[in-house]
């Protein structure tokens, strides 16, 4: 049995309870850190999401702003909630370190996006309404799934206008029927959604897409001067930064923390590394500092008078020990 | 509820939806109404578009313009058949009925000391508009040289096609193959620019007795004989066009208003922003 914790899910507005993050998971998550893709990233990622639900819920209908919760919450519970970086500065070129606690983060996003975004948009004299909500995790990662797919950037200016202004759509309805965008292909949901009156398309953005970014902007993940030349470093959580932040919870100085320490205990103790692979990086950091701490303890305490010293006769050769 | 994932189905839901948001445009040559479709997410995505091309973003909103007023109204009327001053009252009403009718701009006093915002209303300058609609009639005139005759020409106001089509060329033969980053690249395009935009005006030429039928040549051929005019019958013809048709089509656009006794006058500057913003 595995430890587990109530999440508070902003989009539902309610509690799911997961088990806590196992260094076998967070182990994957470092080795996906670096994919430009992001597309190992985030399957990944959402894999150990949709492994460690207790109850049964369906994890693609997850919010990609949900998963930014359940993401920060294990890190803080399953490891530490400070990230240590490294940056270079850009102006004096001097390396300059960074702690943050993520707690904090916490704190912001709980006064800021803890709420269901849905919204109902419509313009007079027309029959459809569009229901806006942030992107789901299955949206996000089919959509970047395609363009790979499909050799595509997903980084043109007219992409990132239809992130921008059909990003956000969910269901078109009217009184009698709904379509669900999300169940259309990519090409067919493009069709589709270049449909939409620009009245509508317009009222999206000023009453759904504007508010958003700007409440998103308002969450500063990062805001500190360098200590060598005052330059000033701010990192937004942004719409488009989400990912990055993600992956940055994990690509601190806990990838030289965990696998060091993960090498320490394997080495200084005879514990099976499976066993290792079931609990969690705080745990593992818990063994290291109890071995560590045991360590120096039998260094500093001398050997009692009346102990037998096993190892007296360490310079003996193998025979010798035999009585031969 | 019944949900719809038929996507023919879906389509055609939207198709029949947005008959609802059909509205009657007037148009002045025609002198009456002509019925457009309501400007979509795919038109938005075009004119933002624009937004982000620097230096050639008018170019690249006369493209897109075309494109959408041919999906707009292309069931109805043939492009060729209106002019640009048509076009300016089809925007008008375009941004007043799918958009927003109320618009924004910065008024400035006849000395131009003062600088107000304020509101109009588009549709109660479109209705003055339709007033005092211009009738363009074509101009024949010439230039002359110590009194005597050397170009005969006839211009008139091109049509919303014509402009396109000179646009288009300057795109394909000229902006796509520099960079819009190098100034010294840029400055090449003045000329170029400057010829499109005059040349589509000129209808025929008369050098010597030989008519030239400038209608029927192809961009090319029509914007190498203007440029190998006499720079006084091209400043003649600068002038005439200025004075005939340029006019007309500037006031169109323009607003004046009095606030507090003092006289202000504004320009509705047509362009990406007045569509998304």
């Amino acid at each position: 049995m595995r430890n587990t914790y109530l999440i508070w899910i902003p989009s539902l507005q309610r509690n799911i309870r997961f088990n806590e993050l196992t260094n076998e998971q967070y182990r994957i998550i470092l080795k996906n850190v670096d994919d430009d893709t992001h597309l190992d990233f985030l399957y990944n990622l959402n894999t150990i999401i949709e492994c460690n639900m207790v109850e049964s819920f369906d994890y693609k209908k997850f919010t990609i702003l949900d998963r930014f919760v359940i993401v920060l919450f294990f890190k803080i519970l399953s490891y530490n909630s400070l990230l240590d970086l490294v940056k270079e500065c850009e102006k004096c070129e001097k390396e300059v370190r960074i702690r943050i606690d993520l707690n904090t983060l916490l704190d912001n996003l709980g006064l800021t996006i803890d709420k269901s975004f849905k919204t109902v948009i419509a313009v007079d004299n027309y029959p459809l309404q569009i229901i806006c909500d942030i992107p789901t995790i299955e949206q996000e990662y089919e959509n970047l799934l395609y363009h790979q797919n499909n050799n595509l950037s997903n980084d043109t200016t007219d992409k990132n206008i239809e992130k921008y202004l059909f990003g956000y759509i969910r269901y078109i309805i009217s009184d009698s029927v709904v379509i669900d965008v999300d169940k259309l292909s990519i090409p067919e949901k493009t069709t589709i959604l270049e449909k939409i009156p620009i009245s509508l398309i317009l009222n999206i953005r000023d009453i759904f897409a504007e508010p958003l970014y700007a409440l998103f902007n308002q969450i500063v993940f990062l805001d500190l001067n360098c200590k060598e030349c005052g330059t000033k470093f701010e990192i937004k959580m942004g719409s488009d930064n989400m990912i990055y932040l993600l992956k940055m919870f994990f690509k601190d100085n806990t990838l030289d923390g965990l696998l060091s320490d993960y090498f320490n205990i394997t080495s200084i103790s005879h514990m099976d590394s499976s066993f290792l692979d079931k609990i969690t990086p705080k745990e593992t950091q818990m063994l290291v500092n109890f071995a560590k701490s045991t360590y120096k303890k039998s260094e500093k305490s001398e050997v009692p008078s009346n102990s037998i010293d096993l190892f007296a006769d360490a310079d003996k050769s193998p025979s010798e020990f035999a009585g031969f | 509820m019944q949900e719809i994932s038929q996507f023919n189905d879906i389509l055609n839901l939207l198709e029949s939806a947005n008959k609802t948001l059909e509205s009657n445009i007037f148009v002045p040559s025609l002198k009456k109404e002509i019925v457009s479709r309501t400007l979509n997410a795919n038109h938005t995505k075009n004119i933002v578009k624009t937004t982000v091309e620097g230096p050639f973003a008018e170019n690249q909103f006369i493209l897109v313009m075309y494109n959408v007023l041919a999906d707009v109204l292309g069931s109805t009327i043939d492009l060729n058949t209106l002019n640009l001053y048509d076009k300016i009252l089809i925007l008008l009403q375009l941004r007043s009925k799918n958009i927003q009718d109320e618009y924004k701009i910065t008024f400035v006093s006849a000395d131009g000391e003062q600088k107000i915002e304020n509101s109009i209303s588009l549709s109660k300058h479109i209705e003055k508009l339709k007033k005092n609609s211009p009738s363009f009639e074509t101009i024949t005139d010439g230039t002359k040289n110590e009194d005597t005759m050397v170009y005969n020409y006839t211009l008139n106001i091109p049509s919303i096609k014509e402009e396109f089509v000179f646009e288009n060329n300057l795109y394909q033969e000229k902006i796509s193959k520099i960079d819009g980053t190098n100034n010294q690249q840029l400055k090449t395009l003045i000329a170029p620019m400057f010829l499109s935009h005059i040349a589509p005006f000129v209808k025929t030429l008369t050098i010597n007795d030989t008519l030239v039928d400038l209608a029927v040549r192809n961009v090319n051929e029509r914007i190498a004989i203007v440029e190998h005019l006499s720079s006084k019958a091209l400043l003649d013809i600068i002038k005439k066009v200025d004075d005939a048709f340029g006019k007309d089509m500037q006031n169109a656009t323009k607003v004046t208003k009095i606030i507090d006794g003092v006289s202000y006058t504004g320009t509705i500057k047509i362009d990406a922003a007045f569509f998304i913003e």
